[in-house]
């Protein structure tokens, strides 16, 4: 432990490290802002005999300068974007609207990052296993691995597939800044900034678009953003897979609704796919439950709309979409699929568990004023003292307005929506087109699944009953964890239902120009008569949910919460792996330390080197029989040993407790390389990745220079 | 109607299936499951070296259960069973155990098996005995679970075709607007009140376990038969029995009664009941204020600010005063009949006079204390209106409505005065102690966010207070400004022309309602110098009875809604345009007052309270008797045990047998002098015993009773025969209850009469 007593508040970052048995050295990293000569390291020691200690090393990086570089650039490209903004709006007049939606937009980001600007972390139950996820990469990118499958330093530098399984790709982001000289938690908070960013941008764009209406898109960004859910889940719980999949979730939502209700014969129409390809790669490579629950929710949509589906074009561009997901996760599913299938992995063993007892009840989906919490789980200990695990009262009033809506014949196409009576089925009548128009289909849908999902989300639903059928069903039930993960989809599809009840009370009485309102502007008719008492109601209660629900709940977090401050990934240790759902079934997990490597019978090792999972060493088996050296290292398929010298290749299997064992022939001298290489099928989907996204990209700037072009030849 | 009926074909198809199905089920005999001894009981120990006894059981299929326990359990020993299995679908075994105790030669209790049970099992602990004192232990499968899915699928059949009614009435215009919205409006307020509950759980209020027993007192009575009504209910204190049904009105407890015969745990049924009160109070108060107002949206803000004021929620969750909570209810029809008698206006529907009389009938069948105060009340405001009150017309009016009442409520009212007139009870004890420090205080009063409360005083009180909406209400009323700008109305264009302004309509129903509102709020305090009131005569158990001045408050939230719903109309009463969209966003904003206040509290509830989950009703014991009022003085709870009858030296009995408050004894005294015997029952006047086959002078009750007031019968010397001993009630009950029966039949035959010559006309 490394302290000073002189420097300045915060003037020295450290959390020390555990020198465990099984190492000879260690070594961490200390932020140290002011020059001090009475710098103290301390050492603790609980064993029995006297501790030796060695040589103590302290070494100047210019990993501090590198962090403040980083610094001085972000904030010098933010003062050079807010002066191109200002000249821009100075030469070309930007909108008061866009300004507004900026602004709007602005807030939501920041109101949803204040528990990040403390300065620490909430402990959530899954914070350390995703911090360790975020070391992991730091440590893979270190060790050479790219793109990284095994964090090396995991379970005591045994390395552990969890890259494999869990896909890592958007978590480079705070592992670069690791790289870079950020402390753990800073790059760990500026990471949930950025998912705060892009759910409120994308959930914007997505619902902006739906809409066609700006204030609508702000008012669903700032719910979904904002949600109780995905506080909870980012912020709270720290389930970073799932509350970075939430963030992908409104743009598939638009890509759906475009697909399904676009006009096909529009030219823009062809590019329907990338909103689904984009947002289902963004949604696999961060969290395959997720995309398990999309892709059944996608499944339940088809089979509705089947008729929309396989028209060609439609068909085609849905196809598009999943082939370019497919595609641009390619790197991540070959390896995925490989190890799921060849290797005997834990998870595929967790079918006994239930989760029917950790369901909600119906007053815990309409809970309003959350508090932090202390009983996640609900079951014996009802919703006393619970975590927030609902949907929110915003979301439940959204449902019961939309089902009263439906109820009463408002969104049926043929029916006057303000008397219910019947009128005359005459499409040119406002209120026949309001209730016919694909708006209110998407209301319907939305309060549909959103209702299943929230009954499925209750300890009512009978998830024991449907896990007891078969060994597929136990399987599947089993890995849903917890029922309320459904309402990550309820909290979508309900946004976009309280935009469709807003859309209806601003419309109901109005006039729609479908040619007339455009995606870049709002343009929606103005009522005449009809609900704008509604419509402001909707507003008032979208602005009190946020306040008094979000914001109670973000205010309370930030106080009860138990707060953690963690500069270097040593503090919090190397052992922690959740469930361990990526350990070959059988292994001990107690077992994996520090520890040297294991000869077989008559093997003598001479000298031996491990950088990360790296071994070198020489070797040799004396008897008459095949032995072995067994590394501290998991086995995994894909290791590697090679004899230095001539290149000859030894066999590598899984040793005792699943370690890597080295296969020595009789007689065997030499220095031996044992190392992780990919396989070829593994690198070809990476280069197909790459070549795919590569290709995207250049056709996204292509069109737009395209659509630029096009302009300019207009206004010419 | 045929469209109708077609439309909805495959519906009720369905719903004829299930009810037949369940239908069918019902005619299911009890048959037994299992049946042990004692001492066939498998010791199970646990690794932390604990033990149990165990008997396995046979696949359980789901229905109720009734497991039958019969015991001989030594002195200071008990034993506790229980029906618990090692694995199964979520909750699908619902059963909480009981303890079977010296002196309870057998115990009942059921237990709730929703989905197939495989893994089931009797677990049976031990405390200073063993397995051998249970004698038999019998469990079987009775037709309760056929009963309970029958019951649901009529009121599911019910519910699906009102919902349909309501949607073909909303299809064909049938339903306006505001119609429209005060019915979604009173569903999602029901459904809101009505959150703490929406859990597989409950918690116990202060008052719950008491009520709960109530229940339970009532549904065993009705089983066993004999007293109808109900009078003394058998369960409570150990078997000794418990005059409940004489001092607290059942009348509407039946429900939850009868929902506990028909087979549903002890939970289910309260929390029915307590969703059906909640409903039954929307629907009274909205077509209360309704009737009054003539208004659509000003009842529907009196009825938010009635159903979601902290103080009712507070009774339902916190306190969890049944009698209370439901004489709430019915307050607003007493408003409503006072409104018609005073103001003479007569809309459809019963007249002013049979409003107050059914509201103050189904307020003194819920709650005493309510009722006294609701009529002094009454009477408070016949007098400040004495000008109105001695009309001819209005005195008669009222002058019926009060005779009506009690002639109507006899059986009940006169039993109760004539129990407390003959005999001392605990309440007596109590009239000593002063209430005036449980009054409330003026921060708790004002305060905005209502929480659970943790019985504290102050800021952190239980949420003994009308609400920010009220308190937003009266500051907007009172400081609107002078000249207010609500204060003239219609035709106030004209008075810019120098034309005499008509005054509000409502201005002077709002001034009076806050001249009785505000002098009540005074008394609902501890400033109120209520322990000085008590000192004078006669004073004293009236005020004991009351228990706290915070029960007022029931008086002034209803006042305070009936104020809301007339301020809306004050609001509404001009031809400004302007001033009526203002009118519209306060109450807009007043109402997302008291929902947001209302949402703050009912979470704060759901959030702070602990979790019981009772299924079985022996779990709760027989000795929540509240505050133990009508307990005879000098008794205390910890008095009692079970036990069976205790003679003097030399009297001899046997044949004792017990069945509710029914005794039947065989006694003999061979000696020369007169011998007493105690019997296990509460010593309340009332009890009547028969001597059968007699031989010289019969026994009698004595005045004097036993240990902790037991019944105590003397036995003359040489004297053997049966006895037979139950309750009958004093004197005056049979004519009390003939008069109410006589009361009752002419109301409803002058009203039968009446209406038939409104017809005829």
């Amino acid at each position: 432990m490394v302290s000073d007593d002189t420097v300045f508040t915060g003037g020295l970052l450290t959390n020390g490290d555990q020198f465990y048995s099984g190492l000879t050295k260690t070594g961490f990293y200390i932020w140290l802002f002011e020059s001090t000569d009475q710098l103290k390291v301390s050492a603790s020691y609980s064993g029995e005999e006297l501790l030796e200690t060695g040589n103590l090393t302290i070494t100047e990086t210019s990993l501090l300068w590198t962090m403040l570089l980083t610094i001085i650039l972000a904030v010098a490209a933010a003062v050079l974007c807010v002066f191109i903004y200002i000249l821009y709006d100075r030469t070309y007049q930007i909108e008061k609207a866009k300004k507004n939606v900026f602004l709007g937009l602005s807030v939501i980001v920041i109101l949803s990052s204040i528990p990040l600007m403390l300065g620490t972390s909430i402990s959530g139950g899954d914070l350390i296993y995703h911090l360790h996820r975020i070391e992991g990469v730091k440590d893979g990118l270190l060790s050479g691995q790219f793109p990284v499958r095994l964090e090396p330093e995991w379970v005591h530098g045994h390395g552990y597939a969890n890259g494999i399984f869990y896909c890592n790709s958007l978590l480079f982001f705070p592992a670069v800044l690791r790289l870079l000289g950020f402390p753990i938690t800073a790059s760990f908070n500026l990471y949930c900034m950025g998912l705060n960013i892009a759910t409120a941008l994308i959930a914007y764009v997505s619902f902006e678009k739906i809409f066609r209406s700006r204030v609508i898109g702000l008012m669903c960004s700032a719910l979904y953003t904002l949600s109780i859910f995905r506080i909870y889940k980012l912020l709270v719980v720290v389930a970073l897979g799932e509350g970075t999949a939430l963030t992908f979730l409104p743009l598939i939502l638009y890509g759906f609704y475009t697909a399904l209700t676009g006009d096909i014969k529009d030219k823009k129409y062809k590019d329907t796919w990338i909103p689904i390809a984009l947002g289902f790669a963004g949604l696999v490579q961060a969290h395959v439950l997720t995309t398990e629950i999309t892709a059944v929710l996608v499944a339940i949509l088809c089979v509705i709309v089947w008729k929309r589906v396989f028209r060609r074009e439609t068909f085609l561009v849905l196809a598009k979409g999943a082939a370019g997901a497919a595609l641009a996760s390619l790197w991540y599913l070959v390896p995925f699929l490989d190890y799921y299938i060849r290797e005997d992995i834990h998870i595929k063993y967790i079918s006994d568990r239930t989760i029917q007892e950790r369901g909600l009840y119906p007053a815990q989906l309409a809970f309003n004023y959350w508090k932090f919490g202390t009983n996640p789980l609900g079951g014996e200990a009802g919703m006393q003292h619970s975590h927030a695990q609902g949907l929110g009262l915003i979301f439940v009033v959204t449902f019961c307005v939309a089902a009263i809506l439906w109820f009463s014949g408002r969104w049926k196409a043929g029916k006057n929506p303000l008397s219910g009576s019947e009128c005359k089925a005459d499409k040119s009548d406002m209120e026949y087109h309001i209730a016919g128009h694909p708006i209110i289909a998407l209301g319907k849908f939305g309060t549909a699944i959103g209702g299943a999902l929230m009954l499925m989300s209750l300890v009512i639903f009978p998830w024991d009953k449907i896990q007891a059928i078969n060994g597929f069903t136990a399987s599947m039930v089993s890995s849903i964890q917890f029922p309320n993960r459904l309402l990550g989809w309820g909290t979508a599809l309900l946004t976009a239902v309280f935009g469709c009840c807003i859309w209806y009370f601003k419309n109901s009485g109005g006039k729609i120009d479908e040619n007339e309102v455009s995606a870049s502007e709002d343009k929606s008719p103005k009522a005449e008569t009809g609900n704008k008492n509604f419509y402001y109601a909707g507003v008032i209660c979208m602005l009190l949910a946020i306040a008094a629900s979000s914001m109670y709940y973000i205010d309370y977090t930030s106080r009860d919460s138990v707060q953690l401050k963690l500069y270097n990934g040593e503090g919090m240790g190397f052992g922690y792996i959740s469930g361990a759902e990526y350990l070959i079934e059988g292994t001990d997990e107690e077992e994996l330390f520090y520890k040297p490597p294991v000869a077989g019978r008559d093997v003598v090792i001479g000298s031996y080197t491990k950088k990360y999972l790296h071994v070198k060493m020489e070797c040799s088996n004396t008897g008459s029989l095949d032995s072995y050296v067994e590394l501290p290292i998991l086995y995994y398929t894909g290791y590697q040993a090679v004899e230095s010298k001539t290149g000859q290749k030894l066999k590598v299997v899984s040793g005792e407790n699943n370690v890597v064992r080295v296969l020595l022939p009789p007689g065997f001298s030499g220095s031996v390389e044992v190392q992780f290489v990919s396989p070829i099928h593994w690198r070809i989907s990476e280069i197909i990745s790459w070549v795919f996204i590569a290709g995207v990209i250049l056709l996204l700037v292509f069109k737009r220079h395209k659509t630029q072009a096009a302009a300019r030849r207009q206004v010419q | 109607m045929r469209e109708y009926l077609k439309k909805y074909v495959l519906i009720y198809f369905v719903e004829m299936l299930l009810i037949v199905s369940a239908f069918i089920g019902c005619f299911q005999k009890e048959e037994t499951v299992s049946s042990i001894k004692g001492q066939e009981l498998v010791l199970v120990t646990e690794e932390d070296g604990s033990g149990y006894y165990k008997s396995e059981l046979p696949n359980l299929s789901p229905g109720v259960y009734r497991i039958r326990v019969n015991a001989a359990i030594p002195e200071d020993a008990s034993a506790y069973v229980g029906l618990e299995c090692e694995t199964s679908t979520y909750n699908a075994l619902r059963c909480n155990g009981a303890a079977i105790f010296q002196g309870q030669d057998f115990m009942e209790m059921e237990a709730y098996v929703l989905d197939t049970v495989d893994t089931g099992f009797m677990k049976c602990t031990f405390d200073q005995t063993d397995p051998i004192s249970l004698t038999d232990l019998t469990v079987s499968r009775t037709n309760r679970g056929s009963v309970v899915f029958l019951f649901c699928a009529i009121a599911g059949s019910i519910l699906v075709n009102l919902i349909l009614w309501v949607r073909t009435r909303i299809l064909t215009g049938k339903m306006n607007t505001g119609q429209q919205t005060a019915f979604w409006m009173l569903l999602l307020s029901v459904g809101l009140v009505y959150f703490p509950f929406a859990t597989d759980y409950f918690d116990l209020g202060k008052e719950t376990a008491f009520h709960l027993l109530r229940i339970e007192g009532l549904k065993d009575t009705l089983l066993q038969g004999g007293q109808f009504p109900a009078r003394m209910q058998s369960g409570w204190l150990y078997g000794h029995g418990y005059g409940a049904s004489i001092f607290y009105g059942d009348l509407f407890l039946l429900f939850p009664a009868l929902l506990r015969i028909i087979g549903f745990s002890m939970m289910t049924a309260y929390k029915i009941f307590v969703l059906a009160v909640i409903g039954v109070t929307a629907v009274i108060t909205y077509t209360c204020f309704g009737k009054c107002t003539k208004n659509t949206y000003s009842a529907l803000f009196g009825t938010i600010l009635y159903l979601m004021s902290p103080y009712l929620i507070y009774n339902y969750y916190v306190t969890g005063e049944a009698g209370e909570f439901l004489a709430m209810a019915f307050l607003p029809l007493i408003c409503l009949g006072m409104y018609r008698i005073f103001t003479g206006i007569h809309g459809k529907g019963f007249s002013g006079k049979m409003l107050v009389i059914i509201g103050l009938t189904c307020v003194m069948q819920s709650h005493m204390p309510t009722f006294v105060l609701t009529s002094i009340l009454l009477t408070a405001v016949s007098l400040i209106l004495w000008k109105l009150t001695f009309r001819r017309e209005t005195f008669l009016q009222l002058f019926q409505a009060a005779a009506l009442t009690l002639l109507l409520n006899c059986w009940h009212w006169l039993p109760l005065l004539q129990m407390l007139g003959k005999d001392r009870y605990v309440l007596h004890d109590l009239a000593a102690n002063g209430i005036q420090s449980k009054g409330t205080q003026l921060s708790g009063l004002l305060q905005p966010f209502p929480n659970m409360g943790n019985a504290g005083n102050g800021y952190v009180a239980e949420p003994v207070i009308m609400g920010t909406a009220v308190l937003l209400m009266f500051i907007l009323y009172l400081f609107s400004g002078s000249p207010a700008p609500w204060k003239q109305s219609v035709g106030n264009k004209s008075a810019a022309h120098g034309q005499s302004t008509p005054e509000n309509r409502y201005g002077r129903l709002l001034l009076l309602l806050l001249c009785i509102i505000l002098p009540v709020i005074i008394m609902s305090t501890r400033y109120f110098p209520w322990d000085l009131l008590a000192g004078l005569p006669g004073l004293g158990l009236m005020t004991a009875a009351l228990g706290s001045p915070v029960q007022l408050l029931s008086l002034v939230t209803v006042l305070c809604a009936m104020f809301g719903a007339f301020f809306a109309m004050w609001l509404y009463e001009n031809d400004c345009h302007q001033r009526k969209i203002a009118a519209r966003g306060i109450l807009i904003f007043l109402s997302v007052t008291a929902i947001g206040g209302t949402v703050y509290q009912v979470n704060d509830i759901a959030y702070e309270r602990n979790v019981i989950r009772l299924y079985t009703a022996e779990n709760i014991g027989t000795t929540n008797v509240g505050r133990s009022e009508f307990m005879i003085s000098g008794t205390g709870t910890d008095d009692y045990s079970y036990h069976g009858p205790v003679g003097e030296e030399g009297l001899e009995y046997s044949g004792y047998s017990k069945n509710g408050v029914n005794i039947s004894i065989h006694v003999k005294n061979p000696g020369d002098s007169e011998l007493h015997l105690e019997l296990p029952l509460t010593g309340y006047k009332g009890y009547r015993l028969e001597g059968m086959g007699a031989s010289g002078n019969l026994p009698y009750i004595t005045e004097t009773r036993g240990a902790h007031a037991d019944l105590r019968i003397a036995v003359p010397a040489g004297y053997e025969g049966t006895l037979e001993i139950w309750y009958e009630g004093l004197k005056g009950f049979p004519a009390a209850e003939w008069i109410s029966l006589i009361t009752l039949a002419g109301i409803l035959v002058f009203l039968i009469y009446k209406r038939r010559k409104a017809c005829i006309s």
